[in-house]
């Protein structure tokens, strides 16, 4: 075939083009060590990359959930484990005020000590978390939620308050909720109303007497010179102390079990992590052995044309003149 | 005897005719276009004597271009096809590289978005996690304006090139019809052919041919008729047509290409044109540049839609909800759907999104758009409106603007609902022809924005539920009651509602009496009329009343009480840990919230990268076949009219040659002379 002179020149450059631009490809591939620079690259992994992307940025969101969730939690927890030593506390002090030989003062005097807890019991359901929130006002977290009717938190009640509940609740029955996983929202907090004010019995029904009833029954039915009339029943106020722990081991153990589900969600959440992470590796990742070798045949393929390319242009008829 | 000088001098003067062709070949080696010449060389008329036919030397009949016009039309075809990918391919790919890159691309800050959601649903009271929401918000949005931004440019570009090529387009077609004039002229003067103008003028046909396609018809005088697109005719003879680039008389924004005719300037559809820079530029356009800013839209839209549908039934931090004048129910701002009217009699048509539907009234139920990123075209024609979408010519009809609309929303229509409808204010006129172009979401990535109130005091997010459950102090059971979420904004009924447990029903108060609860369970829904039908207690069921979807959990005994009340009660005190509403919001994340319910917004957002990847791939692929294609009918085309250096220096030795041995012979006749003068003289 007959070939003319620009033809020689022209495909002797543009071979060169071309291997410069693959090297060029190669370069930029190691140098960002990523198989696919742009999507026409690799439209399909490239658009899988992006979904995988999505589910590992929502898979983490959810581990940080989990992590909040568990902090809210345990943070509950360790204030119901607070409310459990306290009831402890005022069921040893009741039991032996229930003694038969002890005298009026010296059941006065445990009635007195029971009113510092009663106070403390108070100081508790009024706590508030780390960012100042009340943690159990339900949803109403800005408000304080106990207060003991007719004055300032203290145990401190009138011969005529006989009836109706000692301490009001201003929260509300609401319950904080977090998404921890893609089906799965847990509750972070319990309300005051479901911890303090509904006391339910082993069977699941409520007695209509909240933990703090149970102590200031506890405390009237000691105290001879309440001046509440009637006097309490002791053994009743007992047992309704007995079921207010009853009750809060059992919301700790409700608390406890979430606090478990979320550990057993953060572990399956943190190894999905890791397969999203080795599955993008795989979708855009570079296998820079590959990468390298391909370079360095590259660089062979651009030195051969470019030497052959000046050999072969430098053939001419009229050098021989 | 003065037949051997006549044979020598026409052997010297064919040798230095030789001589000069391959002169003008070697030094035309490099001229673009140029097609090597040769002599063509024959016997002189031989002297007929006694003896027989005398040889009378050589002459020379014309200097002929080894053109070949079968292999010259082959470059031409492949050339323009090729110039097209190249020009498509160099736009399209400023847009596959925005989309690659992660620091621009719209997916990262859709992640941090949501994460800014769950942020606040995880402290619903905390002003600072609010903030960082809105802040996020705004990243977004930003980015979705930047990616936007970045990609409408090309709109100006495209325009800008279009106007560029046409002007050139118009210089070639001239200097053509000045050669065709030239040719004629120069043929007809010496009844050669000018080898030299014939190339000038196949050069810029082909340099015109990168342009836009041409199609070449020989004229008998050796002229030559240039058309473009479907047969316009671009130079006949010695004139040429002017093309002028104008807005586009259906969207002005956009520079179309037309043809001068006599009476005025006719705009050429943009599909007439093909081939060449302005081919590729307008399939470009049509093609990839509206198909990418409009899926890009319909991300935004789609995203702002759902979200502000979900919004809107929550509560604010501050106790709003809608329809209180402090709330604010649209956390994104968009624009409605853009109409370009065409319509002399003046009637505007204006087109709205229509409100999101929701997948299900369950817990799992969310928001989703039937958007399309196509366009729409509406034309009237004798008492006749027809839509017709774009991108597959799918059409609607109807005699009024109210049953396109009916049509066109309707989710059960085989051909969809298309997300938005119109509006003519059900009294336009309208006179035969009248058009409107539709654009969904072509400006809504462009002009997406945060409502300032709510970036101005986060506490307006409605994170909350404007009604929460409680259960009565005095209940004896364990019953709990939750609000799954609000279905209806605007809830409507006089709250509190207290409902209490009434054997295996539910009782309601009196005055709630004609209102229809919903009692939804895996074996499917069904109505209840308050006073008329007794409402069942049903385990594991949610239950809908006055848009409230709430559920009952454990045992409850007879008596006990549930009641409905505003999140922000009688007390004036707010739920403003209540989450129920950001959660909604954050799921939607991952929700099917686009396409029908189909596609979630990265999902939406995949779609368009792939679909940008895969044309700039298929362009590229075909692109680099094609410059083969135009490589070898080059390669072929110069094998027999391009210069071999080579060979033209072996035609000069062989012409230098002829002209030595031409010029010894006359010597050798002037020997002869001599010596018959000699013999003469002795």
């Amino acid at each position: 075939m007959r070939i003319s002179t620009s033809q020689m020149f022209y495909s002797g450059t543009s071979n060169i083009i071309n291997s410069q631009s693959e090297m060029y490809k190669t370069q930029n591939q190691l140098s960002t060590g990523r198989k696919i620079l742009t999507p026409r690259d690799n439209p399909v992994d490239s658009t899988l990359a992006l979904m995988t992307t999505q589910a590992k940025e929502v898979n983490s969101t959810f581990l940080k959930n989990q992590g909040t969730a568990s902090d809210h939690l345990s943070y509950v927890d360790s204030q119901l484990g607070s409310v459990s030593e306290l009831l402890q506390d005022v069921i040893a002090r009741s039991v032996q005020g229930g003694n038969s030989s002890y005298s009026a003062q010296q059941k006065q005097a445990i009635a007195e000590e029971l009113k510092r807890r009663f106070e403390g019991l108070v100081d508790i359901a009024n706590a508030k978390d780390g960012s100042g929130e009340y943690i159990f006002s339900g949803n109403r977290t800005n408000v304080q939620p106990f207060r003991v009717d007719g004055s300032g938190g203290n145990y401190a009640l009138d011969a005529t308050t006989t009836s109706g509940p000692i301490v009001s609740y201003s929260g509300d029955d609401g319950r904080r909720l977090l998404q921890v996983e893609g089906s799965q929202t847990v509750a972070t907090s319990e309300s005051g109303q479901e911890v303090f004010m509904r006391v339910m019995d082993s069977s699941g029904n409520l007695n209509g007497r909240s933990v703090f009833d149970a102590v200031k029954n506890m405390i009237d039915a000691l105290d001879s010179s309440s001046g509440v009339v009637p006097a309490p029943s002791y053994d009743q106020a007992l047992g309704d102390l007995h079921a207010s722990l009853d009750h809060i081991s059992r919301i700790r153990a409700s608390v406890g079990s979430r606090m478990n589900q979320m550990d057993a969600l953060t572990s399956a959440g943190a190894d999905v992590a890791v397969q999203y992470d080795t599955r993008l590796a795989n979708l855009e990742g570079l296998d820079y052995a590959e990468a390298i070798s391909r370079l360095n045949q590259q660089k062979m393929q651009l030195e051969a044309s470019q030497l052959s390319f000046t050999k072969v242009t430098q053939l001419s008829l009229f050098n021989l003149l | 005897m003065a037949g051997i000088f006549g044979i020598g001098v026409s052997g010297i003067q064919a040798a230095q005719m030789g001589m000069l062709v391959t002169q003008h070949n070697i030094t035309n080696s490099n001229t673009p276009g140029y097609t090597r010449q040769s002599v063509l060389q024959t016997t002189a008329i031989p002297v007929g004597t006694a003896l027989g036919f005398a040889g009378n030397g050589t002459q020379i009949t014309t200097i002929a271009r080894q053109y070949n016009s079968f292999l010259t039309d082959q470059v031409k075809r492949s050339q323009t096809e090729l110039t097209s990918l190249d020009t498509y391919f160099s736009q399209i790919q400023v847009i596959d590289d925005l989309l690659a890159d992660a620091n621009a691309g719209v997916s990262p800050a859709l992640q941090e978005f949501f994460k800014g959601v769950q942020q606040v649903a995880a402290s619903p009271a905390s002003l600072p996690a609010r903030q960082s929401m809105v802040s996020a918000a705004q990243s977004l949005v930003s980015r979705l304006q930047g990616a936007d931004q970045r990609i409408s440019d090309m709109y100006g570009q495209v325009n800008a090139q279009v106007s560029d090529t046409v002007s050139l387009i118009n210089t070639y077609g001239q200097q053509i019809a000045n050669l065709n004039e030239r040719i004629t002229v120069a043929q007809s003067a010496i009844n050669q052919p000018p080898n030299d103008l014939l190339d000038q003028r196949d050069q810029l046909i082909s340099e015109l041919n990168k342009l836009v396609k041409v199609q070449t018809v020989p004229l008998g005088d050796s002229g030559v008729e240039v058309f473009i697109g479907k047969g316009q005719l671009l130079v006949m003879g010695n004139r040429a047509n002017q093309m002028s680039a104008v807005r586009s008389a259906e969207d002005p924004s956009r520079i179309a290409v037309a043809l001068d005719t006599g009476s005025g300037k006719l705009e050429l559809p943009d599909s007439v044109i093909n081939g060449g820079q302005l081919g590729g530029l307008l399939s470009f356009r049509s093609e990839t540049l509206d198909k990418a800013v409009n899926s890009l839209g319909k991300v935004a839209a789609s995203l702002a839609l759902t979200f502000n549908a979900q919004h809107g039934l929550g509560m604010d931090m501050l106790g709003n909800n809608d329809p209180d004048p402090g709330f604010v129910a649209d956390f994104f701002k968009i624009p409605s759907p853009k109409v370009i009217p065409s319509n002399p009699s003046g009637t505007i048509i204006t087109a709205s999104f229509t409100a999101p539907t929701m997948s299900n009234l369950t817990t799992t139920g969310n928001f989703f758009t039937d958007l399309t990123n196509s366009d729409y075209r509406l034309e009237y024609n004798a008492g006749n409106f027809t839509l017709t979408r774009l991108s597959d010519s799918v059409t609607w009809s109807g005699a009024d603007i109210a049953t396109i609309n009916a049509q066109i929303t309707d989710r059960t229509d085989p051909r969809g609902a298309q997300g938005f409808s119109l509006d003519d204010g059900g009294a336009g006129s309208y006179t035969d022809g009248d058009s409107f172009l539709i654009e969904p979401t072509r400006e809504i990535a462009k002009n997406i924005s945060i409502d300032t109130r709510i970036a101005g005091d986060v506490r307006l997010i409605a994170a909350g539920s404007p009604i929460r459950a409680s259960v009565g102090l005095t209940n004896q059971g364990s019953m709990s009651v939750a609000v799954e979420r609000m279905v209806g904004a605007n809830p409507g009924l006089s709250y509190p509602i207290q409902v209490s447990v009434a054997g295996a029903d539910f009782a309601f108060d009196p005055a709630y009496n004609n209102q229809f609860v919903t009692v939804t369970d895996s074996n499917g829904s069904q109505s209840y009329e308050i006073g008329v039908d007794a409402v069942p207690r049903v385990a594991g069921a949610t239950y809908e009343l006055d848009g409230v979807l709430f559920s009952v959990k454990g045992n409850p005994q007879n008596g006990d009480t549930f009641t409905l009340d505003w999140n922000d009660g009688q007390t004036g005190s707010i739920g403003v840990s209540d989450s129920s509403n950001i959660l909604l919001l954050g799921k939607l994340q991952t929700q099917n919230t686009s396409d029908g319910g189909t596609a979630s917004y990265q999902a939406s957002y995949a779609q368009l990268v792939s679909d940008i990847g895969n044309k700039a791939r298929e362009i590229e692929v075909t692109k680099d076949a094609q410059q083969s294609l135009v490589d070898q009918a080059s390669a072929a085309r110069d094998a027999e009219s391009g210069v071999n250096l080579d060979e033209e220096a072996a035609n000069l030795l062989k012409y230098q040659q002829l002209y030595q041995a031409s010029a010894r012979s006359i010597t050798i006749g002037q020997k002869l002379f001599d010596e018959l003068l000699s013999i003469a003289g002795g």
